[in-house]
Formats: C-alpha cells, structure tokens, sequence
C-alpha cells in the first residue's frame, strides 16, 4: 500500500458512541426531484394524481437509469420547477402527504432468484451520496447479469468484477454518518455482504473502515466468517474517495475521466448503500426515508435524523425549534465537498447525507491575494498535482497552460484551500478553469 | 420565489486557520534559540545589530509600500524575518550603518522590486548580506571572539573563524579542533552562525511545525557531508574531514532557515532534494577551492535562480497512466 497524501483529521468517535436516529414526523409536503444525476426524469403521474408510498412516479430517459419512487401516500399537487441540493433548479414532484402510510413489503421472502433480486434492486430507486457515473444496480451485475440491450451502450459492464470495496469511512472530517450506520446496523450490513457478493461475482470483498476504529467483535467475526477482508484505512481525507480508495486497496491507479473504477472490475460502494441493496432484496423500499446527519455547531445539535426523502430542510429545522435568524450559511454534504445552499425549501435526498449550519462567526472567507509560493497545496495534495500552479494559471485565464498540467486530474477536494496559509480560493480557481474549457469546448 | 437570505460559495466551506503571520510567528520563534546564543556569546552589541536590522527593514518596508500606493502588509511579519535574518549572518562588531544598509537592499532590492513577497526569486536577506559583502568586505570580515560559557576557554584552539584558518593555514590548524567548541560556539562567527545547538533546536522546531520539510535541510547538509568525505578521503592532507564543513560556518543556518525560505525554493519533493543537493555541492565547491571563504551564501543565490527550472520537475499526477482499458 502506498503512502497517501492529503489531510490527517482528529477521528471523531466520541461523537457517535451509542448514536441514536430520530425519526422526524412526516411534513406539510415533499418535493421529489425530477432531475438527478443521470438527467432529467419524465413524469408518470400528473398533478392531482393520488400516489402510494414505493409507487413508481417518473422514468429516466435511459432504460437503466434508476425509476423515481414516491416516498409518501398522498396527492400529487403540481410539478414546478424547485432549488436542488447541487445549487441548481429543475422539476419538482410536490406531494401532500395524506395520512399516516405504512410502507409496502413483498412477502415471498427471501427472495432465491438471483434475477428477481436484481430486479427488486433495479426498481428500489438505490441512489448514493458518491457520484458514480454508472447508477448502482448495473454497476454490480456481474457480466452474467447484464442484459445483452445494455452491452454495447456500456462496454465497461463487460469486464468482470474481481473487487467489491464496500466503503465505511466518512467522506470528509466533520462527518460521521457512516461511522455510526456500521454501530447502527451491523447485523443488516453482514446479511448485504452475500447478496452483493452474488450479484458482482467478486472473489474479494474488502471492508474499509477507518484506523481506529472499534469494530465490535461479534460484528468482526461476523465478517471474518463471510471472508471479508477488513482493511483499516488512515484517517486522511480524502482516502474515501472512489480516485484515491481504489488505487489504496487493489493498487489499481484510475486514469482521468475513465468514469470510475467499474471498467477495471471493481465496484465500490459504501454502507449505506450497501444496507439500502440488503433493503431491496429483503423486499423493503430502500428509497422512502434517508438518514442524514443534522448538525449545527452554534446550537450543539449534532445528531442523525431520518426523514421522508423530499422532505424540505426548513421542516427539519422547524422540527428543531430553529430560527432563520443568525444562520448564515446552510451546507448540502459536507464542509469540503458539499454546496452551500441559497435558500431553506431545499429537499434532502437520498444524495444528501448531511446538513451543516454556520453562523456568521463560523464562516471561512477567502482572498484574492498572490501567491507566495509556500508549497503547502503542493505538500498536501492527493492527486500529486501543483496547485500552486494551477490557480495562477486560472487566474490570469492560461487555461491551455493549467490543462497541460493536469487541471482535468484534479479531484476539487479543497485541501489545497483549506491550507493555503494567504487564504487564496485554489480549488475555487481551479473549478472555475475548468468550467471555462468546458464552456469552450461546447461552443466548439 | 424567495430571495436568496445565504451567503453562497464555492467548497471547501472551512480553513485550517493558518495564515502568513502564525508562519512567520513560528519561524520568529524558530530563530530564538540562535538570537539567544548569539547575545550569550556576543553581548549586547548583537542584540543591537539584529535589532537595527530588523526595524530598517520593516520601516523600509512600510515606506515603499506607502510610496508606491500599495496596501501595508508589514504585519504579515516577512520584513522582520527577513530583518532578523540578515542581522544573524552578520558579525557583531560592524558599524550601525552596515545593518542599516544591508536590510535597506534586502528589501527594495531583494524583494520590493520583484513584487513583493512570493514575487522575490532570490533570498532576500542573502542578497543584503551579499551586497554588503560585495561593497565593504574589509568591514564583514571584522569576527570578534566569543565570550563563551559551558566552561570553554575563549580563543582556546582558534582565534579566527574556522573557516578562514582552514583557509589560511591549512587542515594541520583545524584538525584537532574539538566538535564540542563548533558545536557550542566557542569560536568566532557570525552572531547567529556561532552556535551550532541553537540552529538544530530551531530547525528541529520547524520541521516538527511543518513549517519546513526534511527535504532541502537534509539533501544540503548530506550532499556536502559526503562531497567533503569524498575528498578528505583522496587526500586527507588537504581537505577537512566533512563533519567539520558540516558543523562550521553557514551551513546549518543555511539548510535550515535560508534555502527553505517560501518563494524561494523549489516546492516538490523531487526539485527540493535537487535544489539541496546544488546548495551542497557548489557550498563545497565554493569552500574548496573558491576564492571566497563561505559558499552558502552563494549556493543558496544560485540555486534560488534554478528554483523556477526545478519546479517543472513535478511527480506524476495521479492517474495519469498510459493504458486506458
């Protein structure tokens, strides 16, 4: 294993020593969004359409891409354009929960047909807070397992899986969701490991967690039985990101854009989803409520909720007793990889898996001044790029100059900004760069 | 619609907190042990020079800033690096003048006239010293002798830096010269160059920060260490043994507080060991066989005109790899 760059972070386990989630109550209404990573979705009911919870609403413009299920029993009121958890805009299925609904189950369980199993996983609306170009239920089929229509629109699901990485370490310091879902859910998390198992084919399954961390016992011979090798992983942000946790553990490096790490036979996803797949196949609906860490450092709340997915962020912090007053900034998944939001109505979804809120005194400001050269975004950079030179490449607009210097490799982690010792808005520059190729290149 | 009531940005939403002056506070505290030994050895009329050095340079700093309609930055606190610096390769019997001058050139020449910090290609305070040293050599070469404690005899094995004695007269001269005097202090040097300890405690100080990294004080001090073995070994009737070099004159001070300087120096781990490696070999080359007696000045100022070229020495980025199945 090699030497892995970037920030070491305090880990937070006193944080979660017996974490607990609290179910919120179901909202006035919930607004699910018609646009996710995989495009825009059609609509498949109309407004003043009576849905039930697991219901099927709204298809992709892919076959394989994931459906869209309602997460409540109720009424369908319209379909407006509404703010995303991204900063963007896109259509809005706003439901009226109607009375208290109690979530279907299949009852021919558990479920022998492999094929059947997949299919329940296909229909479970499985969405993940990584971004992964391929949606979760095609990239785990084993090549066996993809049907022929697919194959030659995505060659990558033909090379078969050796490596099944489920991922238990946090995405970035300030978060511990996973940490706690591990505690939470360990025996659901052993009962997910042959179901993937079978549906990748893979030979070795690995389980990250990070160093440190106290694996209960019962839960690690548990693992050991099920031939899972249990890897504790430095407490370096970003190691639990796809670009640097698979070259970590299988020692395969991913080349820029290749779109993941599905094509060189691994598959990697991380426990939630791995409890959402296990959720499927036991003939729950995965997709109707998201746990998602809640925490605003001015209030001392630091705590998990689940909610309905859709639900709005303003209900939860009304559920809260939270006033708008003195919040300054609302952050969608995460100090260093999330956005901040412009506006409360925000729905929280299955992508979201935290909401942080600063105040005034909280916030970091950065500034334009010069660089000096200190070396430090160089020292602490994970994908070996020069920062340095990159945002002064940026900044005075030689966006031919950064691109040779690998601007496309750059992964937008932030530790670069977040050392900077003047403050300056490296990963900032460094989006900005290639947002404008990218523009050059469309109008091209 | 509603109107938008957040502040929005880009990611990352935090900062580690640090900026320029907890740096500088650092490499200031870094610097203490030599300023201290320095008094220890030389009285107060070191304090005086690093003193007179380091308020002209930040007051020469204040008024070019003011005079050119920049903003005033002199409490980022690189002026009084730059100042202290430059009176610690100084010895401490000069005219008040030469301080005074030298850190007026360190900061309108040396970086003012770049641009400012992280614009300088060259070590500033080096630059100070080395038009000093250009213009009033009779004046540098002034070395008066310590005043030492830790129960050393002053002038016992030599009255001369040790340097110039090997120079003068040759490895006969030096050779029995205990480390414990190079390494305490007990022979004359400049005030913060005397005492070998002070410089390890501030150096150890900064790389324990972070503030440096091993790469240029190591790939410097172990480049000439085995430069100068190679050639005691061939003739050992004319070279100096290497620990010698390593422990007398610049050498330390320059590893660990002058070619790291930020802007100056290269920032991969590959150009930096490069960047070490040169000071180290042209330090020797100078010291062997140049006509000046002390080559770190002038190794540091060579090697900060390569930085820009080391730089494009970088590692391969991550996932840049030829075959893509």
């Amino acid at each position: 294993m090699k030497r892995l760059k970037g920030i070491s972070f305090p880990s937070e386990y006193g944080r979660f020593e017996n974490p607990e989630i609290e179910d919120l109550p179901l909202p006035e209404r919930v607004v699910v969004p018609l646009v996710s990573r995989f495009g825009e979705m059609t609509p498949l009911v109309s407004p003043g359409a009576h849905v039930l919870a697991g219901q099927i609403v709204a298809k992709g413009t892919e076959k394989w891409f994931p459906p869209l299920v309602a997460s409540v029993t109720g009424r369908v009121s319209s379909i407006t354009p509404w703010p995303t958890g991204t900063g963007d805009e896109g259509p809005g299925l706003i439901i009226e929960p109607r009375e208290k609904d109690t979530p279907p189950r299949r009852d021919d369980l558990p479920q022998k047909n492999l094929h059947e199993t997949m299919r329940w996983i296909q229909a479970g609306d499985i969405r993940e807070v990584d971004p992964s170009p391929l949606p979760l239920a095609l990239r785990l089929r084993k090549p066996e397992l993809v049907p022929s229509a697919f194959i030659p629109s995505l060659p990558e699901l033909e090379t078969s899986i050796h490596s099944l990485i489920i991922n238990g370490i946090d995405r970035q310091p300030g978060i511990w969701l996973r940490k706690a879902m591990i505690k939470l859910f360990s025996t659901e998390l052993i009962e997910s490991i042959p179901i993937l198992r079978e549906a990748t084919g893979a030979t070795k399954v690995f389980f990250a967690v990070s160093k440190g961390y106290a694996l209960e016992d019962e839960f690690a011979r548990a693992l050991r039985e099920s031939g899972v090798v249990v890897v504790f992983c430095p407490n370096t942000y970003p190691i639990a990101l796809e670009p640097l946790l698979v070259p970590f553990l299988t020692g395969q490096e991913l080349p820029v854009n290749s779109g993941g790490s599905r094509q060189f036979g691994t598959v990697l996803l991380d426990v939630v989803t791995a409890l959402k797949v296990r959720a499927a196949a036991y003939g729950e609906t995965p997709s109707l409520d998201t746990v998602v860490q809640f925490t605003s450092p001015s209030s001392g709340l630091d705590t998990l909720i689940r909610v309905r997915e859709g639900t709005l962020i303003e209900d939860i912090l009304k559920h809260f007793s939270l006033s708008e007053k003195g919040l300054a900034k609302v952050l969608h998944n995460g100090p260093f990889l999330g956005t901040a939001l412009h506006r409360l109505d925000v729905p929280v979804t299955q992508e979201t898996d935290s909401i942080i809120l600063q105040t005034e005194k909280e916030i970091t400001r950065y500034s334009n001044e010069p660089c000096m050269n200190c070396g430090y975004c160089v020292r602490h950079c994970p994908m070996k790029l020069l920062p340095n030179e990159l945002s002064k490449n940026c900044e005075y607009g030689r966006f031919d100059a950064a691109e040779r210097m690998d601007l496309f490799s750059c992964i937008e982690c932030g530790i670069c900004a977040y050392v900077c010792p003047v403050n300056r808005p490296m990963v900032q520059l460094i989006r900005f760069g290639k947002q404008e190729i990218e523009a050059v290149r469309k109008e091209a | 619609m509603k109107k938008p009531e957040f502040y929005v940005s880009m990611s990352p939403h935090l900062h580690s907190g640090d900026s320029l002056k907890k740096m500088h506070f650092e490499t200031i505290l870094a610097l203490f042990p030599a300023i201290f030994a320095g008094w220890l050895f030389y009285g107060g009329s070191a304090l005086l020079i690093i003193a007179l050095s380091a308020v002209t340079a930040v007051l020469t700093e204040f008024l070019w800033q003011k005079a050119i309609g920049r903003e005033i930055r002199i409490g980022d606190g690189s002026a009084l690096i730059t100042g202290i610096l430059l009176g610690l390769i100084l010895t401490s019997e000069n005219p008040w003048w030469i301080p005074v001058l030298g850190a007026f050139v360190a900061i309108v020449v040396g970086k003012q006239l770049f641009g400012g910090l992280g614009s300088h290609p060259f070590n500033s305070a080096v630059v100070g010293w080395a038009f000093l040293q250009l213009s009033y050599k009779g004046i540098l070469t002034n070395f008066p002798l310590p005043d030492p404690k830790f129960l050393l005899q002053p002038g016992e094995f030599l009255s001369d830096p040790a340097l110039i004695t090997l120079k003068d007269s040759g490895v006969e001269e030096i050779v029995d010269l205990p480390w414990k005097d190079l390494f305490l202090g007990n022979v004359p040097a400049e005030i913060g160059t005397a005492c070998v300890l002070a410089i390890l405690l501030g150096g150890a100080y900064l790389l324990y920060r972070r503030r440096i990294t091993w790469h240029i004080p190591f790939s410097f001090i172990a480049s000439a260490w085995v430069f100068a073995l190679i050639f005691q070994q061939i003739d050992p009737e004319t070279y100096a043994s290497p620990t010698f070099h390593i422990l007398s004159g610049w050498m330390l001070l320059g590893a660990f507080f002058l070619a790291p300087e930020k802007g100056t120096c290269p920032v991969t781990a590959p150009g930096m060991i490069l960047y070490g490696i040169g000071c180290g070999v042209i330090t020797m080359i100078i010291r062997l066989w140049g006509s000046y007696v002390e080559g770190v000045p002038f190794a540091i100022l060579l090697m900060n005109a390569a930085t820009p070229l080391l730089d494009r020495i970088k590692p391969r980025t991550v996932g840049r790899i030829k075959e893509i199945a």
